[in-house]
């Protein structure tokens, strides 16, 4: 049974009195690419640490390849199927970038050493440096030759582009489009969405610890628009007929209705105007769903 | 053997300024043994049999009951039994909690790596006494030196076993290093009284190291016992606490 790569049941933790994740509950298949989007302080880098097992939920259970991430016996088996790049990106200090690899590779049986030395090249790597004296972009170029080299079946990756360069960002984006086709489950928590649109197949929208929204990336851009309205006299109070996530936006005689996850049909409505649809990106997708959520607050707020 | 030798780069630099204030100490206390000619009895033994006064009444009690004692605080602050503070410190927790290795495994790889360099300060710093009062043709019989240095060993392992507990839960070195010192501290109180008295008779530190095998020549089992059970005590609290915590 193909069992899938990451499994969040209903996940719940606090921290002392704040909850953090709130029944935390989606799934990620194997062999896809899947983006964990969100603001600052939405749970993004403590789901991350629960499959890590950095975190122990509060409730419910994180799965990874099907075996219990937070479990002791089964964590270990996970830590060594599992790639990551974690937000710190640090290593020890008293360490030479050599000395990291080295003391890296003797914990993983499937080690790549071609593929090492391949990156170290492309990413410029002074194996000589001392790990504390890297820049922060080199810093996490080294996270991620170590999460590569592992020939993980999954990676987990905290804002793992944080610090690169364009051209080494360029070439991570390539490594991972070509780790997914290898086979390779990867959850990605970045901001940079403009960066990764291109590659990942899902996203999941966290925001003060729910699940906003879980979805295929293609089919939500499908369905996603901007619709611009222009009226010969003032707008209208309401609009009947809206799809339930949609926001309106209005400036003088003009007014921008945007829909997530569902068309609206406006020719029901307004068949005499000239409306013009445009697409939207998934930052646009994003800073939406926020927004939405944050006029529908007070209400369960779920878009899923 | 990896993580033992993550250890040894850790804290390599560390290991020698120590090891060199443990030895500079040592010879000062040897010199003593050497030269000084106030020295009333040369070997605890006969001095605790005929009770002429307490375990600081000559050069090796000083040495092994003050000036050690002394140097156990600083080395637990300075190799750090409970790594993870390090770590949290450095931002490296991650990286090290990532690898395949449990936390307890990795703990109690760290703890025993630092008790076996305690014990190594100890041995080595002690022998050189030992030399001395060979050289000087005291009576001192190795074997009391040996036992003397192994419940030294042992009552240290107590200590930094406390130390390391009080850390896991303040995760802070510093108010570990507080927590650990006012404790013993307390538990020394009873030392300046008489073991006949009320306080006197709490004194827990005698006990540790072993006193009634000079007062009557038994070998002390039951501190060695107790010792060993402290130490595990502590260390299991210790570890459970690093097991359960969010990092």
């Amino acid at each position: 049974m193909n069992v899938p790569a990451i499994e969040f049941l209903n996940v719940s933790k606090s921290f002392r009195q704040k909850q953090v994740l709130d029944s935390v509950r989606f799934t990620v298949p194997q062999g896809a690419i899947c983006g964990l989007l969100g603001s600052n302080g939405s749970g993004k880098s403590t789901s991350m640490k629960i499959l890590l097992d950095l975190v122990r939920p509060s409730e419910g259970r994180a799965l990874v390849l099907g075996m219990d991430a937070n479990n002791p016996a089964e964590s270990l088996a996970v830590r060594r199927r599992v790639a990551c790049v974690t937000e710190d990106k640090s290593f020890y200090p008293y360490m030479t970038v050599q000395q990291v690899l080295d003391y890296a590779r003797k914990f993983f049986n499937g080690w790549n050493t071609e593929r090492l030395s391949v990156l170290l090249k492309r990413f410029e790597l002074d194996r000589s440096c001392l790990a504390k004296n890297l820049s922060k972009g080199n810093r996490a170029k080294l996270a991620l030759t170590l999460a590569l080299c592992r020939s993980p079946e999954v990676l987990i990756l905290d804002e793992p582009t944080e610090g690169l360069d364009p051209l080494a960002r360029e070439d991570f984006l390539q490594e991972l489009v070509q780790a997914s086709l290898d086979g390779v489950s990867i959850l990605i928590c970045t901001h940079q969405l403009a960066e990764v649109e291109k590659i990942i197949g899902s996203i999941v929208l966290l925001e003060k610890g729910k699940v906003l929204l879980h979805a295929e990336v293609e089919t939500l851009k499908e369905k996603s628009r901007f619709y611009h309205l222009t009226f010969r006299d003032q707008p209208p109070a309401q609009i009947a007929g809206l799809p339930a996530n949609a926001r309106i936006s209005r400036a003088g005689r003009s007014m921008v209705v945007s829909s997530v996850g569902e068309r609206w049909d406006w020719r029901k409505s307004f068949a005499d105007l000239g409306v013009e649809e445009k697409p939207m990106t998934l930052q646009e997708i994003y800073g939406e769903v926020l927004k939405i959520n944050r006029e529908k607050r007070g209400g369960d707020g779920n878009l899923e | 053997m990896e993580t033992w030798n993550k250890f040894w780069l850790e804290s390599r630099t560390r290991l020698f300024w120590i090891s060199a204030v443990y030895f500079l100490m040592a010879v000062g206390v040897a010199w003593m043994i050497l030269k000084v000619p106030f020295i009333r009895e040369p070997h605890m033994w006969e001095a605790q049999q005929r009770d002429l006064g307490g375990v600081q009444s000559d050069l090796f009690g000083f040495w092994f009951g003050f000036i050690q004692p002394f140097l156990v605080i600083p080395l637990a602050l300075t190799l750090a039994p409970n790594h993870w503070t390090t770590e949290t410190a450095n931002r490296t927790v991650h990286f090290s909690l990532c690898l395949p290795v449990s936390r307890r495994s990795e703990t109690v790889a760290r703890l025993l790596w630092f008790h076996l360099w305690l014990a190594f300060l100890v041995f080595y710093t002690s022998s050189l006494l030992f030399g001395c009062e060979v050289l000087m043709n005291y009576p001192r019989s190795f074997f009391s030196h040996l036992v003397q240095c192994s419940l030294n060993t042992l009552a240290f392992g107590v200590i930094t076993s406390l130390w390391f507990a009080f850390s896991s839960f303040l995760w802070d070195q510093s108010k570990a290093t507080a927590g650990t010192s006012l404790l013993v501290f307390l538990l020394a109180v009873p030392l300046l009284y008489k073991k006949e008295s009320f306080p006197g008779l709490y004194a827990v530190y005698e006990l540790l190291v072993g006193r009634q095998w000079f007062l009557k020549g038994e070998f002390p089992w039951r501190s060695v016992f107790l010792n060993l059970a402290l130490i595990w005590g502590f260390c299991e609290i210790g570890i459970r606490r690093i097991e359960q915590k969010d990092f």
